[in-house]
C-alpha cells in the first residue's frame, strides 16, 4: 500500500511575505472588455492580487518570510539540517536558489540545501521531503521555503493577452519550519502521486528543449498571443483533471486511515480558482465552511497557495490548541497529493508585506 | 429525459431564455458559450449523466445537437 507516515515530526511554524502593491482585477476593464473581466472574476473568484516589483524575486519573499519566522520563534540556526526551496522561478539556472537563501539566513555549513521544481503540489511534496530528511538527521529542524514570483507574464503589450494569467496569478513567498519532537503523537501522513502523460496540460517552456525556439509572439489556436517561452494552461483539461484526482485521493486517504471529513478542522486545497476549489470540496463532501480560501485577496500564488491560505486564515489567531488539517495539492506535472498534519494557530505568523530586493544577487559581468 | 428537457438544461446552464436553443443552433453563434460555460458543462455531465467530457470532445462540439448526443446516462 503506497503512502508515507512520519512520526515524531510536526509543523512548528509558518510565515508568509507578499509584495505591497495590490492589483485589482476590475481595473483591467478598459484594457480588456468588461464582460471578459467580469467572467474571469466570476469563475476564478479572484478580485485582487499582490504584485511584486519587476526586480523582486520569489527568493526575496521567501527569505523575508524565513527571516521573520526564525527570528520571532528564536530558532537556533545551528539546529537546521536542511533548507528546501520549492519554486518554478529560481533566481538563476544555477546554483539553486536554496544556496542563496542559505547564505542570506546565515545557515551553518552542516545545513544542506537544494531546490525543487514544482508548482501546485509544491507544498504537499515539500512537506513529505522535509519530514523524510528530518527523520534521518541529527538536527532538530528542516526549513521549507515555498513561493513563486513568475517573471514571464508581462502581457501588457499584447493584442490578445492571456487574460486568465493576467488576472489569476499572485506573488508570494512562504517559510515553514518542520521540527523533530520525538513525540509519537505528532504525526504527518502523506499520499503523493505523479503522472507525466498529460504534462502538456500545464507548462512553462524555456529550458534545454527550447534551444532553437523563436522568441516571437504568435496567436495560438485558442486565440491567445504567446511565445514559446510563456506559460500555457489547458483550462478545461486542468479542471477535468483536478476535479477527478483530488476528491478521489482525499477519499482514499481518509478511508485508509479509518477517518471521515468530520475528523478534520479545516481542508486547505490548492487555490487554483474558485470553480475548481468549490467543485473538489463538493465531490469530497467537505462542508464549504471548512475550506479556507486566500483566492479573493492573493489569487493563485502557485506552489505557495496552501501556506498562503494558512497565513491568511490563522496568522492573526493566538489560539494554541492543535488543529487537525488536511492539505491537498494538484496540478503541474501532472501531480497531486494529500497530507494530514496538526497545526497550532499561534505557530502561524501574520502576512508580512515587503518590496525588498536583494540587489547583491544582480550579478554584473566580471 | 426528453430532448426538450435536455435543451432546457443547456439553456439553464447558459442562462438563456427557454426556447432559445434548438438542435441545429451553432455553438459559435452563442455568445454565452464561453470557457466558463464549458467548465459548467463538464460539471453538469458528471453530475447528471456520469459522463466525463475531455477537452478534445468539447472542442469537437459544433452544434447544440452534438452536446445533446452526449447527454445520455452512462451504464
Amino acid at each position: 500500500m503506497p503512502g508515507a507516515l512520519f512520526k515524531g515530526v510536526r509543523i512548528s511554524g509558518v510565515a508568509g511575505a507578499a509584495p505591497t502593491k495590490t492589483v485589482y482585477n476590475k481595473d483591467f476593464i478598459g484594457q480588456l472588455e468588461e464582460n471578459v473581466v467580469t467572467r474571469v472574476i466570476q469563475v476564478t473568484g479572484i478580485e485582487q492580487v499582490q504584485r511584486a516589483k519587476r526586480r523582486q524575486t520569489a527568493s526575496d519573499l521567501g527569505f523575508a518570510a524565513a527571516e521573520k519566522l526564525l527570528t520571532e520563534k528564536n530558532i537556533d540556526r545551528k539546529e537546521i539540517g536542511a533548507i528546501i526551496n520549492v519554486t518554478e522561478f529560481p533566481d538563476y539556472i544555477a546554483p539553486a536558489t536554496a544556496f542563496i537563501i542559505h547564505k542570506r539566513l546565515e545557515l551553518p555549513q552542516t545545513c544542506m540545501a537544494f531546490d525543487v521544481n514544482l508548482g501546485c503540489t509544491g507544498y504537499v511534496y515539500g512537506l513529505h521531503l522535509a519530514c523524510a530528511l528530518l527523520q534521518a538527521m541529527t538536527q532538530k529542524y528542516v526549513l521549507l521555503i515555498v513561493g513563486d514570483v513568475p517573471k514571464n507574464n508581462d502581457f501588457s503589450d499584447r493584442k490578445n493577452p492571456d487574460h486568465s494569467y493576467l488576472m489569476m496569478f499572485g506573488d508570494a513567498g512562504t517559510a515553514t519550519l518542520l521540527e523533530k519532537t520525538n513525540n509519537e503523537s505528532d504525526v504527518i501522513e502523506t499520499d503523493l502521486f505523479a503522472d507525466g502523460t498529460d504534462f502538456k496540460k500545464l507548462y512553462t517552456l524555456g529550458g534545454a528543449r527550447c534551444v532553437d525556439a523563436p522568441r516571437t509572439v504568435n496567436t495560438w489556436s485558442d486565440g491567445i498571443d504567446r511565445s514559446m517561452f510563456d506559460s500555457y494552461m489547458d483550462g478545461m483539461g486542468v479542471f477535468a483533471f483536478s476535479t477527478k484526482v483530488a476528491p478521489k485521493a482525499m477519499k482514499a486517504f481518509l478511508k485508509r486511515r479509518g477517518e471521515t471529513v468530520d475528523d478534520y478542522k479545516d481542508f486547505y486545497l490548492h487555490q487554483a480558482n474558485k470553480m475548481i476549489v468549490d467543485r473538489v470540496a463538493k465531490l469530497t463532501r467537505i462542508d464549504p465552511v471548512k475550506v479556507p480560501m486566500s483566492l479573493q485577496k492573493y489569487g493563485n500564488t502557485n506552489c505557495g497557495t496552501i501556506p498562503v491560505t494558512l497565513v491568511d486564515h490563522l496568522g492573526n489567531e493566538d489560539n494554541s490548541v492543535d488543529q487537525k488539517v488536511l492539505f491537498c495539492g494538484f496540478g503541474v506535472g501532472l501531480s497531486w497529493g494529500v497530507v494530514s498534519a496538526t497545526i497550532r494557530p499561534s505557530d502561524v505568523l501574520p502576512m508580512e508585506f515587503t518590496d525588498d530586493i536583494w540587489t547583491e544577487g544582480e550579478i554584473q559581468p566580471q | 429525459m426528453t430532448e426538450l428537457e435536455k435543451l432546457a438544461m443547456l439553456e439553464d446552464l447558459m442562462e438563456l431564455d427557454e426556447g432559445t436553443l434548438s438542435e441545429d443552433t451553432l455553438l459559435n453563434d452563442i455568445n454565452e458559450y464561453d470557457s466558463m460555460t464549458k467548465l459548467s458543462l463538464i460539471v453538469m455531465m458528471q453530475d447528471e449523466f456520469d459522463v466525463e467530457l475531455d477537452t478534445d470532445t468539447i472542442k469537437g462540439f459544433k452544434t447544440v445537437g452534438d452536446i445533446l448526443a452526449k447527454m445520455i446516462k452512462a451504464e
